[in-house]
């Protein structure tokens, strides 16, 4: 017969509290990992008293201030993972202590601890700032301790059934309790996909991986979310794709190449990373400050981090300083900015490099900018490039041809192969212009397909132009 | 009982050590002959009686210690740890005292890396007048720029200590905005400022009591008459755009201008035709301190920033009848004078004119070039103060004490984009002396402040705002560009 194991009740509430830890933590790791690295670069820690005396109100925001100091470890996602795990056993021992002051067999119902920890499960992933948890756990205590002081009290524990209260109920009870908490957190409500997905492409975009940014921000994504359709824009455009791909990606506009207007931190964020990849310090500070507007205590991780790195770039020593110094007041930032120092050092003496060519142009739309750029610098093709495109995304084949003729003199003079779009944009002027053949080196295939399209489109027949050239810029422009 | 008395003793020896910082002074092995570089550079700055310590550090020292003399008299002997040399309040109370109109020396020793053992660096010295200066400052503490905002909030602090209060700020109510905090003579008792926002408004605080009113015109910069009945404002239309490239990240410019006056008897707005008109533009009211002229900067309107070039002019004023004269004189005239001048202010004995010049354009605060520009009003020459400028940086708003011996400005010089209040003295010789720092208990404060000072004002106490005060602009959370 085999030997009933028997364990101390605190052996398995050890147990209990091991495997809800490992089940939350693999959660979050595994299925929030972007969500743990928006959350900390969109929070701010600080041990500085003037930061908090101009952005807090005290004592309301107390318990923001503890969740900035959490969320500040959540630059290390394990860290960040653990800690939400943590809270939800916080939640559970103290439900532990209540089961085992209000019931006589405790062991056998301490799956009922798991019942609060499986609602707090559903609120986790929208607390960006941490307070919903830490009013979770202050809760959870100060119930267990009002449990425990009236127990102290009265005397007397509740004898629940046998039926409920036994060994085979309590395992059953207690993996269907595990379930439901990460069903609760993970699967309960999807929407946090679309918000994982985006926190994706921005960490993606941070960190340059272009190839993997185009595998999220697919055409199909693109279509529905004009985040991603943006992010799309600036990985092609990194990757030198941009004028042979960029209408598979519901661009329909020179507005689609950026975020014009918008104050959401999120479009602020992709319009400092765009302006950092057309190397344009001035424009990535000012977004970034108007990403910073919208922070919770004046500023934030991502927006220091960023502040610190253009500086250092324009070597312009005060100002890296100052936002190193201001990171360095936090406990996790202190390596990160320990390991710029020597930049740091390597321009102290150096003068900032406030890179001016040419007369003064404002930043009023992204065309302006681009041909401003282009003009100064003829040859990046990040400008002519982001230019010629918004033309053609603007439909204006006037305007790109006579930048096409200045653009080519420097990217398509040594017999460099033009872009697709470019070619079949050349196609539809030339019908006007013909001597557009002549001057520059259009493909034979795109020549006949060109014949083919017009052939259809003289028809009317529009509709098989595009499904037969559906990437085209023919589709696009008819 | 002995272990515990042993436990309490080093208890006691270990918070002491910690509290302290610093326990004794050393003696440095090396001796230098030039002087130490300190944050913020008081060295041979001028100073009132009657200011805060002057902290100061210097970077990477790990212990330093300064002795403070007068005519070679030890005063004190202050040491700190990470470089911070923080005095002793009632210390620095009596040595400026005992020094007024005389000078202190400070040597300074340091230890760091390459010191060791300790250097003694030849000493600096901060010259201490009789001279004393109003006893509070207001300023509004926001982001430096650019479209939006968050936090903002006018502050106050006291210049005798490091006591800095909220005066009123939009903690509660982000959406709104508040800006151009004024006083009628300095007076802590009667002050304006405006609040923007879905329920904004201009709000007066008097008489203890703050009340709101909604000028049927837009009204933005404003200088109370010194008699107290009028207020003359500005009108503005304000534009900003951002530089693609360069130095200068951004420019803010009027679209267009006007003067009013508002009567705080009547209630009402006060128009005069001639400053009305599109073809000029009218900005930055200020008045004599005899409350007879108006000064106020004029331009031709123009379509682009880079072609505003703003004089200052001034109009004649009867605070009888609270109508402006019919003599306009041109005190500093741009198009032949050159750049573009902002920001006029009449020394408190009539004598100065000091202003903010810069290349061109409307505001100056975005302005590298722009700097401090000081003349005689009697004659229209030019005073050399220099002193006060940093040719790299911006230099722009600024204000007169109430004794005419100080005057406070902002400048961009510490790192160029936040901006920082100096104050600097002008002696009754019309010479101007090296401006210092707002002086912070912690030096690091200074660059650690992720904040600019706007407007910085003297005022003649502590503001008493009213704790609703903030319920007259309350609105929705929402971010306003």
């Amino acid at each position: 017969m085999m030997k009933r194991i028997r364990i101390s009740a605190a052996a398995a509430v050890a147990i209990y509290a091991a495997c809800l830890f490992v089940c939350v933590w693999a959660a979050w790791y595994f299925y929030f990992y972007y969500a743990i690295i928006w959350y900390e670069g969109y929070s701010y820690f600080t041990t500085q008293s003037d930061t908090m005396m101009l952005a807090a109100i005290f004592p309301d925001d107390i318990l923001k201030y503890i969740g900035a100091f959490l969320l500040q470890f959540f630059y290390y996602p394990a860290l960040g993972a653990a800690i939400e795990a943590a809270f939800a056993v916080f939640v559970f021992l103290c439900g532990v202590v209540v089961v085992r002051c209000l019931f006589y067999r405790p062991l056998h119902l301490l799956w009922t601890a798991l019942i609060p920890v499986a609602i707090f499960a559903e609120q986790s992933f929208w607390d960006s700032n941490l307070t919903v948890s830490l009013k979770w756990c202050l809760w959870s205590l100060l119930a267990a301790v009002s449990v425990w002081c009236l127990k102290l009290a009265v005397r007397r524990r509740i004898n629940m059934p046998r039926i409920i209260s036994n060994f085979v109920v309590g395992g059953v009870a207690s993996v269907v309790m595990l379930w439901l908490v990460v069903y609760n957190l993970v699967f309960k409500d999807g929407n946090w996909r679309a918000y994982q997905d985006i926190w994706k492409m921005e960490y993606l975009a941070e960190t340059r991986q272009w190839d993997a940014l185009l595998e999220v921000t697919t055409p199909a994504v693109a279509q529905m979310n004009e985040i991603a359709r943006r992010y799309a824009v600036l990985a092609l455009l990194e990757k030198g794709q941009l004028a042979d791909n960029v209408f598979l990606y519901s661009v329909t506009d020179s507005k689609d190449l950026w975020f014009k207007g918008r104050e959401e931190p999120m479009c602020r964020n992709y319009n400092a990373m765009l302006f950092r990849s057309l190397k344009m310090p001035n424009e990535v500070i000012h977004q970034t400050f108007q990403q910073q507007i919208q922070s919770e205590f004046g500023t934030s991780f991502t927006v220091l981090r960023r502040l610190a790195e253009t500086n250092l770039e324009t070597k312009n020593y005060a100002l890296a300083k100052k936002y190193m110094d201001i990171l360095s007041h936090s406990t996790v930032m202190k390596g990160w900015v320990e390991e710029r120092k020597p930049q740091l050092e390597a321009i102290r003496n150096a003068k900032p490099v406030f890179e001016e060519k040419g007369e003064q142009f404002y930043t009023t739309s992204i065309l302006k900018v681009t041909a401003e750029m282009y003009n100064r610098y003829p040859d990046n093709r990040k400008y002519a490039d982001m230019f010629l495109c918004g033309l053609l995304a603007d439909k204006n084949d006037k305007e790109f041809l006579s930048a096409f003729q200045v653009i080519a003199t420097t990217q398509y003079a040594h017999g460099e192969r033009i872009p697709r779009y470019y070619q079949e944009a050349l196609m539809l002027v030339s019908v006007s212009k013909p001597e557009v053949l002549r001057e520059y080196s259009i493909s034979r295939d795109v020549q006949e397909d060109f014949k083919k399209v017009m052939t259809l489109v003289k028809k009317g027949d529009v509709a098989r132009m595009r499904s037969l050239y559906p990437d085209s810029f023919w589709a696009y422009c008819f | 009982m002995r272990y515990k008395i042993t436990v309490f003793t080093v208890l006691s020896v270990t918070v002491c050590v910690l509290l302290s910082g610093c326990t004794r002074m050393r003696q440095a092995a090396a001796t230098s002959d030039v002087q130490p570089t300190i944050f913020p550079d008081y060295k041979g700055v001028t100073i009132p009686v009657n200011i805060a310590p002057l902290n100061f550090m210097v970077e990477e020292a790990e212990h330093i210690q300064a002795v403070f003399s007068i005519d070679g008299n030890e005063q004190a002997a202050v040491c700190g740890s990470e470089g911070v040399v923080d005095i002793p309040a009632d210390k620095w109370k009596d040595m400026t005292a005992k020094a007024a109109g005389r000078k202190i020396d400070v040597e300074v020793s340091v230890w760091n890396d390459s010191n060791s053992d300790g250097v003694t660096y030849k000493p600096f010295t901060i010259n201490v007048t009789k001279d004393s200066i109003d006893p509070w400052i207001a300023y509004r503490l926001i982001e430096p720029g650019y479209e939006a905002w968050r936090q903002i909030g006018i502050y106050q602090r006291e210049l005798a200590s490091f006591e800095e209060v909220e005066m009123v700020t939009n903690k509660t109510t982000k959406s709104a905005c508040v800006n151009c905090h004024h006083f009628q003579n300095r007076s802590s008792k009667r002050m304006m400022f405006h609040a923007r926002g879905a329920n904004g408004g201009t709000i007066f605080l008097e008489n203890g009591r703050t009340r709101k009113i909604k000028p049927e015109k837009s009204v933005a910069y404003p200088a109370w008459h010194p008699g107290g009945r009028y207020i003359a404002f500005s009108s503005n239309v304000t534009r900003q755009n951002f530089y693609g490239q360069g130095r200068q990240v951004l420019e803010v410019f009027d679209k267009s201008s006007d003067l009013v006056l508002y009567d705080t008897k009547e209630d009402k707005i006060i128009t005069d035709p001639r400053f009305l008109t599109e073809e000029t533009m009218e900005t930055f009211p200020s008045w004599s301190p005899d409350g007879k002229w108006l000064y106020f900067c004029s331009a031709a309107s123009k379509k682009k920033s880079k072609d505003l070039f703003y004089s200052i002019l001034r109009v004649e004023f009867d605070g009888n009848s609270g109508k402006l004269g019919e003599r306009i004189d041109t005190v500093y005239n741009a198009r032949t004078q050159g750049g573009s001048a902002s920001f006029p202010r009449i020394s408190p004995d009539g004598k100065y004119l000091l202003f903010t010049l810069a290349g061109f354009g409307t505001f100056p605060i975005w302005h590298n070039e722009a700097d401090l520009k000081m003349m005689l009003l009697d004659t229209g020459e030019p005073v050399d103060i220099s002193v006060w400028n940093d040719k790299e940086n911006t230099e722009s708003y600024h204000s007169w004490s109430e004794n005419g011996r100080w005057v406070m400005f902002s400048s961009r010089r510490l790192d160029g984009r936040y901006t920082r209040v100096f104050i600097a003295y002008l002696d009754k010789n019309g010479k101007p002396h090296k401006p210092f720092l707002l002086p912070q208990k912690n030096p690091r404060l200074n660059t650690l402040r992720l904040k600019s000072f706007n407007i910085p004002e003297f005022m003649d106490g502590r503001v008493d705002m009213p704790d609703n005060t903030v319920e007259l602009f309350k609105c929705e959370d929402n971010i306003i560009q």
